[in-house]
């Protein structure tokens, strides 16, 4: 009888003792099958020959079980699963079920996108859906579950700093955020991050401890290799690769931004001609590792001469233990003192330089968040100086 | 087949505790022979891999869907009927390597689609009323309001809760639960 499906049935039989597995397919009890031996010695699979009768099947992923699709959606990125939720009725209901029932939302997009306009909107809608979920249920507080969102890219993808601002405003309860290869411009970041304590309200939150806003690594490396000739334009680079960590101690929240690559923003200086040391500017290699040199032409440290940009970060905060500086200078000076409260605490932790445009005067310091102004540059003169 | 194979189902290897050695047949209902031909091919092929652990699930890298090996993804070049198939029956054996190949392979068809695509390929009929849709629609713009608007709309969002936790009586409770705790 056409699309009737009669169920499979499966035997044990013994075979000289040997015992082995024999699976039955019997598809119509009443007519007499035709089996046929399938499998290898000692081990029988009997199946049915021909009348095969296939189950109706339309295609629908609907059909599967629940637990199933939400097995489907696991694999999935969040902006997929937002896609999904946007299909029809049950499906909005299971993604939905899905995100609020998890104690920590990790919020990933897919590494589908190629142009900068697609990803931007494919942020847009998932970031923007999310909020719109939680405002729409306040109940479920999804926006407090928000606990990372890892944008990385194989390619540079820029999207709008407001957009990450309204990200970083948002989900409060955020512990991770990675835009990597994201960064449209670092100065329109620092200006946006420095309106209204923007970067201060992040940090208070108390559970920010990652803000990666760096350049993909292979697209750093290019930018390493490349030439460097009196047509390159230090502006239109002019803080794209920023790397900010917060780092959470027992004591103090401190918030940093490392720039990887023009001189002007680079937060490291060497303690004796407090120039910076620029990691990649220069085509020499480094002396200790044959890598790449890090080091400046013009500013050429006195103290540790060239160093490439690895070793550079191969000394770390004793508070923090973030990665800073350079390893002879800074094993010299170590952490800096907080002129006001005396407080030693690693100079990379403290602060973030603001630029402003216009030529290197035009840095000014965010304090320290516990203990007002710390002048680490003079601080650190001070001990390099043997004061 | 061997027992080993047949214990990569952790249906049929209870089953097959539980009736011990006997003639008995033991009934796999929904699963066809032409299914059950692939489910057994893979099983055949995957009888020395390690057995799935507990854990695994709480793994994050195991959800990757672009670690499909270069056997499975010829294995799993099905129709989509077929696929759903053998994802029912990997479900239903308990075969959870299998069934997360064929999930993998969903997921991988999902990405990078619009909901339009994703309806089109999998025959998902579109039954969000209008008022549903525009809601739709506000979501996928809502990050590109000024923040002022936004939070309008989230009051919005709100009252619309609140007429709701009205309509059905018990809200009040609900919502002054939801008022206190924020």
């Amino acid at each position: 009888m056409a699309g009737v499906k009669e169920p499979l049935q499966y035997h044990w039989l013994s075979d000289g003792g040997e015992t082995s597995l024999a699976l039955v397919a019997n598809h119509n009890a009443a007519r007499k099958p035709l089996w046929h031996r399938l499998v290898a010695a000692n081990c029988y699979l009997l199946s049915c020959d021909g009348h095969v009768l296939e189950l109706q099947c339309d295609n629908h992923l609907l059909q599967l079980p629940t637990e199933t699709i939400d097995a489907i959606l696991s694999h999935l990125s969040t902006d997929s699963i937002v896609l999904m939720s946007q299909t029809c009725r049950r499906m909005r209901s299971i993604a939905l079920q899905n995100q609020n029932h998890c104690s920590e939302v990790h919020i990933r997009l897919e590494k589908a996108y190629c142009s900068p306009g697609e990803f931007e909107r494919a942020v847009k809608r998932t970031v923007g859906a999310i909020q719109y979920m939680s405002l729409a249920s306040p109940t479920t507080g999804l926006i407090s579950h928000v606990v990372s969102i890892t944008l990385e890219r194989d390619v540079y993808l820029p999207i709008s700093v407001n957009i990450i601002g309204r990200i970083l405003d948002t989900f409060t309860g955020l512990r991770e955020a990675r835009f990597v290869g994201c960064l449209a411009s670092g100065a329109d970041f620092i200006t946006m991050a420095s309106a209204d304590g923007r970067s201060n309200q992040w940090i208070s939150s108390n559970s920010l401890r990652l803000l990666d806003l760096s350049e993909d690594e292979k697209k750093l490396r290019e930018i390493e290799l490349g030439p460097r000739g009196k047509h390159h334009k230090q502006d239109a680079l002019l803080g794209k690769f920023f790397q900010c960590h917060t780092i959470q101690t027992d004591e103090d929240v401190h918030f940093y931004v490392e720039c990887e690559c023009p001189c002007k923003q680079r937060t490291q200086m060497c303690p004796e001609c407090r120039k910076s040391l620029c990691p990649w500017c220069s085509s020499r290699t480094c002396r200790k590792c044959g890598d790449y040199a890090s080091l400046c032409t013009l500013y050429r440290c006195s103290a540790c001469k060239m160093r490439c940009r690895s070793c550079l970060k191969k000394t770390s905060c004793q508070i923090c233990g973030a990665l800073y500086g350079c390893i002879v200078c800074t094993e010299r000076i170590s952490m800096g003192t907080c002129k006001y409260c005396g407080k030693r605490t690693c100079t990379m932790c403290v602060r973030i330089r603001l630029y402003h445009g216009g030529d290197d005067e035009n840095w000014s310091y965010v304090d320290c968040f516990n203990h007002s102004r710390l002048d680490a540059a003079r601080t650190r003169g001070r001990v390099a100086g043997g004061e | 087949v061997d027992k080993e194979v047949a214990d990569r189902s952790v249906l049929l290897k209870n089953m097959l505790e539980d009736v011990g050695e006997s003639d008995k047949p033991i009934p796999l209902p929904n699963v066809t022979g032409k299914v059950l031909k692939k489910v057994i091919t893979y099983c055949e092929h995957h009888r020395n891999d390690p057995l799935p652990q507990p854990d695994d699930d709480l793994d994050d890298t195991k959800r990757r869907s672009d670690d499909i090996d270069d056997w499975d993804a010829d294995f799993i070049k099905v129709d989509n009927d077929q696929l759903f198939e053998l994802i029912l029956a990997a479900n239903y054996m308990d075969i959870k390597p299998l069934l997360d190949l064929g999930c993998k392979t969903v997921a991988n068809m999902i990405k990078g689609k619009t909901p339009e695509q994703i309806r089109e390929m999998f025959n998902i009929e579109n039954d969000f009323t209008p008022e549903e849709e525009e809601q739709i629609r506000k979501e996928n713009e809502y990050v590109s309001l000024p923040l002022d608007d936004s939070m309008m709309l989230g009051g919005i969002a709100c009252l619309l809760y609140y007429s709701l936790c009205i309509a059905n009586q018990s809200g009040c409770q609900h919502y002054h639960r939801w008022a206190s705790e924020s």
